[in-house]
């Protein structure tokens, strides 16, 4: 689960989530008209490199805006990010256009595309995502930040919903709830490229897909997201929202056995531990390192940690929206690896996020 | 009743200087006085405080019976005008007039310049021997021509008394004495007064009466 | 020598005070009539520049189109470009919120900018999504009386539209001289809320740091081809000064005048002060101080009251400039549509042009005396006649000059019709003639008169006396008056003949627009269509069409009305004109006419937004409404042309004997709420007259200002005379003149200079209104202008010259009238 909508249009004119929402697939790949926020995220690593690529569709206004070419009620927003998990270095780059001809639009299904957004700034090639040959592809590039990625995934396991019929409730609040599926592992390749040197590569990625209006609840300031896969076939997925005291509010997650099948935990079900710290200059904000994750009824006990410190994504184009996601190592009872997702934390806690959630 | 009469005049200009002390003078009708003095002995005051233009810090003056001290400006302009004709060292003609309009001039400023004025005017020239110049520009004279021409000025409305400052100090000797010959000889035709400054003996002595101004006494002469 | 200079300089000003100050005065009167210009010239590019590029900044390059609007290419085509950072498209909605006029830049909001439109996170999608969302400054949000999140209705055309005062930002903060009039809206909602037509009026582009701009425009501008053109921020403000060229020129020109009378009133001032000093300059040489020494006296004398005289004069500029800044921004928004200028801005070149010019000419002006005094010996120092006998002697000379240059203006003016500054040239020779020809004129016209007594005949002819000063004098307020007077004349001119054109052009009963140049809905045609007693209507339509290189107007209207003469006053007048235009022709105005050389019975090749089309000019009307020139077209060959475009205005023809008044009021109330405004035939003659009356106050300015240095020099040039001319006053009071009678000569003195510099002025302003109106305006502007002097403001000016004269008298003349007899004694008169 990562960052959502940013505007302060009623919630009300939007479609909730609801628990009998009847999926069809490959269709529900596709984005979804009247819920306000929808993302496609995609993490993973290939070789030397840990990578993000995520799209949010963002709506604006449930009602259509007469009388001009430019009338939008969706934006586009990109988020990409690549680890050199060799040298600990993290580069991110981000796009945000309304959906305009020129600019960035979203697919209807059949067609291939999905979503796709203009690249950054001196990149001509755009960002996007299609559906090709019953898989996900994912193209990115930043041409002044020299780097580039397009990647192709296989599913490697079935899909999972993450709460029952695909609803993930978020807080006490019958409305704060999305609509939730993850592909836990698909198999990954293609091409990498960092400061002119294209890397071919193979790999393992982890894709959520999450849509709703209401994705907050009340005093929830930000949360702690889990995407681990681990060596014996599983996965994991947990997510704990934060209060502004630093209290937890709301925690729930799902372990995906080896076949596919999902049980879902709620907060009794397991505790996490974080320590260390590292401070971010860019944002001010002060993120731990290392976490302590048990499952005492599924004997797992898990010592995950950051594979780099400084992996904090800072948005320019957003005020104030800074997050740290980043590739980690698991060992303990069982080893593996993945990604953690840190969102709400340092001095803007919660503005950005707090808005229409 | 004399033409002038000077009673203990004394004038001090600004700053102190006592120019003229305690002087002295009666000039009976139709006389020649010459007074004579170095320059700076105040001989040109004597003669501005005798015309009005300038007025005495003491003493009384009198002029055919009138007493300047008593008079206001505008009344010792309006006497000069009628009763005094002025006769400078320099001339002091005005170079943008004619010579006949430098000698019409005190008629205009009195405000009776016609034509029976500028017969005068002829017939003044004719006198001093310059008619035939009387449309010329007066640059073109020779200062002893310019002086004539002074003369003429000074003699136009007829005055009563001539006051004459240095009339030949500009000129050389042989021109000078001509111009002295003139202006006595114009005011014994016209019955003038003539009361003259000079630092020439020789012209000096031309007059009925000398006195010596020294500074600022007035003597007779012996 | 330096306690010498500073003793004697504190020596001279402590007797005469009034003589330095007015010395002083005359630099500072010339100095800040440089600045005033200068300063009014550059703001008034400034302002244009400024709202021509507010909101987006310093982009780097601007997409404009040749015609009509840009479509999505535009856009495509700078996004494709691989130097290109950010492309923003760009609408221009001009609208008017009760009084207040809203200069609505909207744009791509979802864009990063770099101005001061920062909204929060949390309300980014607030432009894009509430209606109407428009931010505002601070200053137009107070006029208009809105808060945050406060709603106001606002006008475009016919269409009244409500908007949400959705942020107030300081625009000034990037852009100090944004008109607060600025205002930015999504570009989406613009378009939605003011219903406009798909397309934009630019594209502003931001390239990566360090692109070559020049290399981009071109490559952008190649794959754009002739749709559209790529244009620097420098090209922008050049455009925009070229619309304002014209005005500009005229600015400068005028302002090149003063700043001639300027430097002469200042060279004049000097010289008299420095004539005073000759004796003493003299006695010094003769005490054996050296010719440096002497000349560095002078020097430091002069630097001083020029130095003065600039301290005084700019601050005074900077200060008449701001009072009179929204004299020139009315004239700016009339003529060329432009915001107001509402600050002055004060840049330091203009500053280093006014002392450069105080200063630079204090020390022309005593250059000459400085030749002078360097080649004179110490004997001739003493006697001062010198310069008067020379003048005197060179006065023919100058005559003569002044007669060749007279003459070989005349030949010029007539050899060199096609080129167009030659009018400024001619103008320029006119008032040299003058001055040239004024010493001689002085002294032979004061000779002239036989005095009978002392009074004003004697004050005539005594100008003769003080040649070099007198001369001085008359020549600067000849200059004065001649630019007075040939900008009254030809002011008053052009209004008569704009009056009578209105006479021919303005002939419908009643017109009906929008304030904001906007379009006339459906319903309000509806509504205008259906007042009764209508014998007939005309619509007015506009558009644009290139010609070649240059942009005209294009103005569609139902050329032939049955029972309604011929609105165009033609240049020659012919028969089948608009039997010609109903079949297709076109009507060319003057001045366009005139500036691209087109004639009767020309085909000519437009292009439009339909494509290319090849006209017939029927006809060269007059018009006075713009310089830029307008084609009038049937509303057929219009609608081919430019496609059915919504009408501007219309003008209503009613029958005999209609009510016009009542009809116009009971229009009004049918047309209830629109934002139209209906004019009467007689309201419409009076608006336009009044707008003329505006734009032409700047004149004003001119005026006074010629005027106050004009009444400077005769004061200088009379209080130096009292004192000059001591000896000779002195002498007028021996001979018997009263006090009263010097004053009275001497006023009579002013009152001759007065009458001098007016008769001459009057001659060379005779000339002047020739060459402004045959040459000058033609050249530049296009306009026929008939002559026609307007006898009541002229004789009114005459009069105050005359008065002022003899008020600048007053006092010199009562220093002269005090001349004490000491004098007398002097050697020199």
């Amino acid at each position: 689960m990562t960052i959502s909508s940013l505007v302060t249009v009623m919630a009300l004119a939007w479609t909730n989530a609801k628990a009998d929402y009847a999926w069809r697939f490959p269709e529900d790949h596709w984005g979804h008209h009247g819920y306000k926020t929808e993302w496609w995220y995609f993490t993973g690593h290939a070789g030397r490199f840990a990578y993000q690529f995520t799209m949010f569709k963002v709506g604006l206004s449930q009602t259509q805006l007469p009388g001009s070419r430019w009338s939008t009620e969706t934006l586009v927003m990109g988020h990409v990010a690549l680890t050199d998990l060799a040298s600990g270095e993290h580069r991110f780059a981000e796009v945000l256009q309304r959906v305009q001809p020129e600019l960035a639009g979203y697919g209807v299904y059949p067609e291939p595309l999905i979503i796709w957004c203009r690249g950054p700034a001196g990149t001509s090639e755009p960002w996007e995502l299609v559906w090709e040959d019953g898989g996900f592809t994912f193209r990115a590039r930043d041409s002044r930040q020299k780097f580039a990625m397009n990647l192709s995934t296989r599913e490697a396991k079935p899909l999972v919903f993450e709460g029952p019929n695909g609803l993930s409730k978020k807080g006490r609040d019958q409305a704060a709830a999305s609509l939730y599926y993850s592909q836990t592992r698909l198999a990954t390749h293609g091409s990498i490229e960092l400061d002119g040197t294209r890397y071919d590569v193979t790999g393992e990625s982890w894709m959520d897909k999450e849509f709703g209006s209401n994705l907050l609840g009340g005093d929830q300031v930000g949360w702690d997201w889990f995407s681990l896969q681990l060596e014996d076939g599983r996965e994991l997925m947990l997510y704990v929202l934060r209060r502004a005291d630093g209290g937890v509010d709301w925690a729930s997650g799902t372990l995906v056995d080896r076949h596919g099948a999902p049980t879902y935990l709620g907060r009794e079900d397991f505790s996490i531990t974080s320590s260390g710290a590292w401070v971010s200059q860019a944002s001010g904000a002060r993120y731990p390192t290392h976490w302590k994750v048990s499952l005492p009824a599924h004997g797992l006990i898990l010592e995950v940690d950051a594979e780099a410190r400084a992996q904090e994504n800072v948005s320019r184009a957003i005020p104030a929206l800074y997050y740290w996601e980043g590739a980690v190592k698991v060992v303990g009872s069982v080893s593996g690896r993945g990604f953690v997702e840190l969102t709400g934390y340092g001095p803007h806690a919660g503005q950005v996020l707090r808005v229409g959630l | 009743m004399s033409a002038l009469v000077f009673d203990k005049v004394s004038k001090r200009f600004e700053g102190g200087r006592l120019v003229l002390d305690a002087v002295s003078l009666e000039v009976p009708r139709g006389a020649r006085y010459a007074v004579v003095g170095r320059s700076g002995s105040g001989k040109s005051t004597l003669l501005h405080i005798a015309a009005g233009i300038e007025v005495a810090t003491q003493g009384t003056v009198g002029l055919f019976g009138k007493a300047l001290h008593e008079l206001d400006d505008r009344g010792r302009t309006l006497l000069r005008r009628d009763a005094v004709g002025l006769v400078f060292q320099s001339f002091f003609l005005l170079p943008h007039l004619s010579v006949a309009e430098n000698v019409g001039l005190p008629a205009m400023i009195a405000g009776t310049m016609s034509g029976r004025m500028r017969d005068r005017v002829r017939h003044l020239l004719t006198r001093v021997g310059l008619a035939d110049r009387s449309a010329d520009s007066v640059q073109k004279l020779s200062g002893g021509e310019m002086q004539r021409v002074a003369i003429c000025r000074a003699l136009l409305l007829s005055p009563k008394l001539i006051l004459a400052d240095e009339p030949t100090g500009n000129l050389d000797d042989v021109t000078g004495r001509e111009v002295m010959r003139l202006l006595l000889e114009a005011c014994g035709d016209e019955g003038a007064t003539l009361v003259y400054v000079t630092h020439s003996q020789e012209l000096a002595a031309l007059a009925d009466a000398r006195f010596v101004l020294h500074s600022g006494v007035l003597e007779k002469a012996p | 020598m330096v306690r010498y200079f500073a003793k004697a300089l504190a020596a001279m000003v402590a007797k005469s005070p009034v003589l330095y100050v007015l010395t002083v005065l005359g630099v500072a009167l010339g100095v800040a009539s440089v600045v005033t210009i200068q300063l009014i010239n550059d703001n008034a590019i400034a302002a244009f520049a400024a709202s021509v590029r507010a909101v987006t900044g310093d982009d780097e390059l601007t997409i404009v189109p040749t015609l009509g609007a840009l479509d999505d290419s535009a856009m495509r085509v700078a996004l494709a470009d691989a130097a290109t950072q950010t492309a923003r498209p760009i609408v221009r909605v001009d609208a008017l919120a009760g009084e207040e006029r809203l200069s609505i830049v909207a744009t791509d909001l979802t864009q990063p900018t770099r101005g001061p439109l920062e909204l929060g996170a949390e309300r980014a999608g607030d432009p894009l999504v509430t209606p109407g969302w428009i931010a505002l400054s601070h200053e137009l949000a107070a006029r208009l009386g809105v808060t945050p999140g406060g709603t106001f209705t606002a006008v475009n055309g016919s269409r009244r539209v409500v908007l949400t005062a959705g942020a107030l930002v300081d625009f000034k903060a990037t852009l100090p001289l944004a008109p607060s009039s600025i205002a930015v809206m999504d570009i989406a909602q613009a378009q939605a809320v003011f219903g406009l037509s798909p397309g934009l009026d630019e594209v502003a582009i931001d390239l990566l740091d360090g692109a070559d701009v020049l290399a981009a425009a071109a490559r952008i501008g190649e794959v754009l081809g002739e749709r559209a053109r790529v244009l620097t921020p420098d090209e922008r403000a050049e455009e925009a000064a070229g619309l304002l060229a014209a005005f500009r020129l005229n600015l400068t020109a005028l302002s090149l005048i003063s700043l001639a009378v300027g430097v002469f009133l200042i060279h004049g001032a000097l010289q008299a002060t420095l004539l005073r000093r000759r004796t003493e300059l003299g006695v010094l040489r003769a005490l054996g101080a050296t010719r440096r020494q002497v000349v560095g006296l002078v020097i430091g004398e002069v630097m001083l009251i020029g130095c003065l005289g600039t301290a005084l004069g700019l601050p005074l500029g900077v200060v008449a400039a701001r009072a009179n800044i929204d004299v020139v921004s009315g004239t700016l928004t009339n003529l060329y549509l432009l915001q107001t200028v509402e600050e002055l801005r004060v840049p330091v070149w203009v500053i280093a042009v006014g002392a450069a010019v105080g200063l630079g000419s204090a020390l022309l002006g005593a250059t000459l005396s400085l030749i002078e005094l360097r080649r004179e010996d110490a004997r001739a120092l003493l006697v001062v006649s010198t310069l008067q006998e020379s003048l005197l002697v060179l006065a023919p000379r100058l005559l003569v000059g002044a007669a060749l240059l007279g003459s070989a203006t005349a030949i010029f003016g007539v050899a060199a019709r096609s080129w167009a500054p030659a009018g400024f040239v001619i103008a320029v020779t006119i008032l040299a003639t003058v001055v040239l020809a004024t010493p001689w004129l002085v002294l032979r016209v004061s000779r002239l008169v036989r005095p009978r007594g002392f009074g004003f005949g004697y004050s005539m002819r005594s100008l003769g006396q003080k040649l070099a000063a007198n001369a001085f004098a008359v020549a600067s307020l000849a200059i004065a008056v001649s630019m007075m007077f040939g900008i009254t004349a030809m002011v008053g001119s052009f209004r008569a003949t704009l009056e009578s054109w209105i006479g021919s052009t303005v002939r419908a009963d009643i017109y009906v627009s929008t304030e904001t140049r906007g379009r006339l809905d459906d319903d309000v045609l509806r509504t205008i269509a259906a007042t009764p007693g209508t014998r007939a209507s005309d619509v007015l339509r506009k558009g644009e069409a290139r010609m070649g290189e240059r942009t005209v107007r294009l103005s569609g209207v139902n050329v032939s009305l049955p029972g309604v003469p011929s609105r165009w006053p033609l240049l020659h007048a012919e028969g089948g004109v608009l039997e010609a235009v109903a079949g297709g022709g076109l009507l060319v105005s003057e001045p366009l006419a005139r500036k691209a050389n087109l004639a009767r019975g020309e085909r000519i090749q437009l292009r439009t937004l339909t494509g290319e089309h090849e006209l017939t000019i029927a006809g060269v009307f007059y018009d006075y409404t713009t310089e830029q020139g307008t084609m009038v077209v049937d509303t057929a060959t219009f609608v081919r042309l430019v496609g059915p475009v919504a009408p501007s205005s219309v003008a209503l023809y009613l029958n005999h004997g209609v009510d016009i008044d009542a009809t116009v009021r009971d229009l009004q109330r049918r047309l209830g709420d629109s934002p139209v405004v209906v004019r009467s035939n007689q309201r419409l003659r009076a608006t336009i007259l009044d707008i003329f009356d505006q734009t032409f106050a700047i004149t004003v300015i001119l005026q006074a200002m010629s005027f106050l240095i004009a009444v400077a020099g005769i004061a200088l040039t009379l209080l130096i005379a009292a004192r000059e001319r001591a000896a000779e006053l002195a002498l007028y009071r021996a001979l018997g003149a009263t006090r009263c009678q010097v004053f009275r000569i001497f006023v009579g003195q002013g009152l001759s200079l007065g009458a001098f510099g007016l008769v001459l002025g009057a001659i060379g302003g005779a000339a002047l209104v020739m060459v402004l109106i045959l040459l000058i305006n033609r050249a530049y502007f296009g306009w026929t202008i008939r002559l026609a002097l307007p006898g009541w403001a002229l004789a009114e000016q005459a009069a105050t010259i005359l008065a002022a004269a003899v008020l600048a008298a007053l006092y010199p003349a009562m220093r002269a009238s005090r001349t004490p007899s000491q004098e007398l004694v002097r050697d020199d008169l």
